[in-house]
């Protein structure tokens, strides 16, 4: 075995997000590791890489019994990853991205250019690429700069190389070239770990596939005796609490007051085009990265779009800005909480009255306090925020009341179009179905939501319709009725 | 005992908003300079005469006071003096070119006005970070200054214009009085107005603001807008005050003003400061300069104490809000 892992397991303050694992790789092997976001696959090879130091378990490299420490640890025992995106230094020249970190000096420490150079041009070649290596990194497409970045992983010697989602930014014709040049690597008998989404990609290259699930190494199978069905099932599990989506009166009516036609942003996403009916929770599922948050965004007027038009209650409209959209009824939850949906060191009652000036303030701009506490109370008490008064700082408030918090803000705008972006992201259980419960009461109330959330169970348990998105487009409009976490998983990945 | 004083505070949200903040840190400089000022000179403890040692600096606490709205909106404008030097100019040029007094002061305030609003033209639309631009700016204002005036120093105004700093009611100097006025209410604005509440809110976290449907980049328009028409009063009041215009007029001014708005205890990363606190750094100021003129400090020493009482601030100012919020 060339990497062996026993009983790995990685606790972040508390909480467990990796559990016994014990893996195997072979000399000369291509394994795959496949899972949902957060599954623990990326927290697993941080670990191998020296990124992560384990909480508990062994790793044996050469059936050597070794710590990794660091990533420098990592690289002098043979461990090397390549990032999703490319990590170079652009301004260098590409002998020097290559050498980074372990050029050898002479007497004086002066740099021995021509001995990099001509051993960067051998490594080159030894993969099959067509490069100066005295030209600079900038410029170079992203395929060949993670090129460079495996040709760096050669020049130390590397034995086990960790490919992060190396195909995700590639296109199709790249992505022939990245799997030669890994052929070539394991005709060598570089041991390969490869992470990636697409099942197809996976099956042509890799020996086996080793799935993981909400922390846990589920099974591990040669790739052959495997079906995609199959490891999608081991993905997401058996358990799966089926809860009924609630129906309401409006959804019986026709009238839609959100309209999205051909909506495209260049790189972001294309030729997105749905219908949201008031009272409707309509589920937006799909990887990270599948353009979900900038479609949101863009509606949102918090980015712009090219292409495409937004009707909302029938007319054209074009949002530049989010205080426009506010203004004509729109709300968004962001998904990041921390840069875009709280002011940290700011009061609890500040936050919460932060996005309706005109309703704590009178006709000159002075805040009336007395309706900002009572605002704020109205809410605390509503969804049950814990805290010691509203003057409390937003920031010493737990993650779950914190996203109460930014809900209550949001509610008092008394918005139309909802849109939340993974609202539960950090969130734990008992908020969650609070939060859940909220969701519903709104949409009886007639609010039209879009719910963005990478948790299956989550939508499925929600949305009245679901929307799946890959890699910048809809793949596939289901209802509830049909939606089963298999299907939008195939639809999802593929 | 300190231990149990914080847990006790963090757990009162309200006393907390009330005892830790950083301008009672300027009040008691404040009090430790009055008093051993009193211990130089008798002087001191006459009102009258720390009232005429407030006007020289009445100018740069008008800009101060707007420079802490900048500030806590997570900006800031160096280009400050060379703003009061370049509309004092223009406005000598224009007096002297013999278009009237009233038409002068308005050239020279509406000059200001511009050099504003292209500072922050420049931050918002080009998004250049305020203090690269506006130390930039301050190199570009006083030039065109100098090419303007050359070395000349630009005078000929009627008397009535002259020394609005000997112009008093009672014992108050109309230049303090003007300060004062403004000061409250600039902070009656900045504490009680929704449009103040935004400021902090923008400091705190512009993301988050723009995401809440605030303004963000109208509002730090109009800021350095309204920075550079106050630069332009400030340009006109020094002018009655000196009777001439020069193009290296309030050189360095920039460093003492910065000095009022920090020691005031307005945070330099945005988000927190107030109006109080830089009257109160005005005045710290004012006591500390005529308490080293009595004590026959020089001017060059003088510059060492106010930028050892700049880097102290900081220090102090960073470490109560370390200390109030984790």
């Amino acid at each position: 075995m060339q990497l062996k892992t026993n009983n790995i397991g990685k606790t972040f303050s508390g909480v467990n997000v990796l559990r016994n694992v014990d893996f195997d790789l072979k000399p000369g092997e291509v394994h795959a590791l496949v899972g949902e976001n957060g599954a623990g696959k990326s927290t697993f090879v941080k670990i191998l890489s020296g990124v992560y130091t384990p909480t508990e378990g062994n790793i044996f490299l050469d059936e050597k019994n070794v710590e990794i420490t660091s990533p420098i640890v990592a690289q002098k025992n043979g461990v090397a990853l390549i990032h999703q995106e490319p990590q170079s230094f652009s301004h260098l020249s590409v002998a020097e991205n290559i050498f980074m970190g372990h050029m050898d000096g002479n007497n004086f420490s002066r740099v021995k250019w021509q001995d990099i150079n001509s051993k960067s041009n051998e490594i080159l070649n030894s993969i099959g690429l067509k490069i100066d290596p005295k030209i600079i990194m900038e410029g170079l497409s992203i395929a060949d700069q993670q090129m460079i970045e495996i040709a760096g992983a050669l020049s130390k010697n590397s034995k086990v190389l960790i490919m992060d989602e190396p195909t995700s930014p590639l296109t199709p014709n790249e992505v022939g070239k990245l799997f030669e040049i890994v052929n070539k690597l394991k005709s060598n008998g570089m041991a390969i770990i490869f992470i990636s989404h697409r099942l197809e990609e996976i099956r042509q290259i890799s020996d086996r596939v080793t799935i993981f699930r909400d922390g846990d190494l589920i099974t591990t199978k040669n790739i052959n005796d495997v079906s995609n069905e199959e490891i999608i099932n081991f993905m997401i599990g058996r358990n799966i609490e089926e809860t009924e989506v609630k129906e309401n009166v409006f959804l019986k009516k026709d009238d839609y007051i959100l309209s999205v036609k051909n909506l495209s942003l260049s790189k972001k996403f294309s030729d997105i085009s749905f219908n949201l009916k008031k009272g409707e929770i309509l589920g937006f599922a799909g990887l990270v990265g599948a353009g979900r948050t900038e479609v949101a965004k863009s509606i949102f007027g918090a980015e712009k779009f090219d292409n495409g038009e937004i009707f909302y209650n029938g007319k054209s409209i074009i949002n530049n800005s989010p205080n426009e959209a506010i203004d004509k009824g729109f709300a968004y939850v962001p998904e990041d909480r921390k840069q875009m949906g709280i002011f940290g060191p700011v009061a609890v009652e500040d936050n919460i009255t932060s996005a309706v000036p005109k309703e704590i303030s009178n006709n000159f701009g002075l805040i009336n306090s007395k309706s900002v506490t009572s605002k704020t109370n109205e809410y605390i008490k509503k969804f049950n925020i814990i805290l010691t008064s509203g003057r409390q700082l937003i920031e010493e408030l737990s993650g779950g009341n914190q996203q109460k918090c930014i809900i209550s803000k949001w509610l008092l705008s008394k918005p139309k179009v909802l849109i939340l972006d993974e609202p539960t992201r950090g969130v734990d259980v008992g908020v969650k179905s609070e939060m859940y419960e909220i969701i519903n009461q709104l949409a009886e109330e007639g609010t039209a939501i879009i719910l963005i959330s990478s948790e299956l169970p989550e939508i499925l348990s929600l949305s009245h319709r679901i929307i799946v998105m890959r890699e910048g487009k809809i793949t596939k409009i289901l209802n509830n009725k049909e939606a089963t976490q298999e299907k939008i998983m195939s639809f999802a990945i593929n | 005992m300190l231990k149990r004083f914080s847990i006790y505070l963090s757990e009162n949200p309200t006393l907390r908003y009330w005892i830790v903040r950083p301008e009672w840190v300027a009040v008691i400089l404040l009090i430790i300079s009055v008093i051993s000022s009193i211990q130089l000179s008798p002087f001191f403890a006459d009102l009258a005469f720390i009232m005429d040692s407030a006007t020289p600096y009445v100018e740069y606490g008008l800009i101060a006071i707007i420079l802490t709205l900048i500030i806590i909106s997570g900006e800031i404008d160096l280009s400050i003096a060379s703003m009061i030097a370049l509309t004092a100019v223009i406005f000598g040029t224009a007096y002297n070119a013999g278009i009237g007094m009233p038409l002068s002061i308005l050239i020279a305030l509406l000059s200001g006005t511009l050099c504003g609003l292209f500072n922050g033209i420049l931050v918002t639309q080009l998004r250049i970070p305020s203090i690269i631009l506006t130390i930039g700016t301050l190199t570009l204002y006083r030039g065109i200054a100098q090419s303007l005036a050359s070395d000349f120093s630009l005078g000929g105004y009627p008397s009535w214009f002259i020394g609005i700093d000997y112009r008093y009611v009672g014992i108050v100097p109309i230049p303090v009085i003007i300060f004062t006025v403004f000061a409250i209410v600039v902070g009656f604005f900045l504490s009680s107005t929704i449009y103040g509440k935004q400021l902090y809110l923008i400091g705190t976290n512009p993301q988050t603001a723009k995401y809440s449907g605030i303004k963000v980049d109208r509002i730090k328009l109009l800021l350095f807008t309204l920075s550079g028409l106050v630069c332009g009063i400030a340009g006109v009041l020094t002018t009655s005050r000196l009777a001439v215009a020069r193009f290296n007029m309030a050189t360095g001014a920039e460093l003492e003003i910065v000095l009022m708005v920090m020691l005031g205890g307005t945070y330099i990363f945005g988000g927190r400061g107030n109006i109080f606190g830089t009257f109160v750094a005005f005045w710290i100021v004012v006591i500390l300069r005529a308490g080293l003129n009595v004590a026959r400090i020089k001017i060059e020493s003088q510059l060492t104490i106010l930028g050892a009482m700049l880097i102290i601030a900081i220090i102090l100012t960073n470490y109560i809000y370390s200390k109030s919020q984790k």
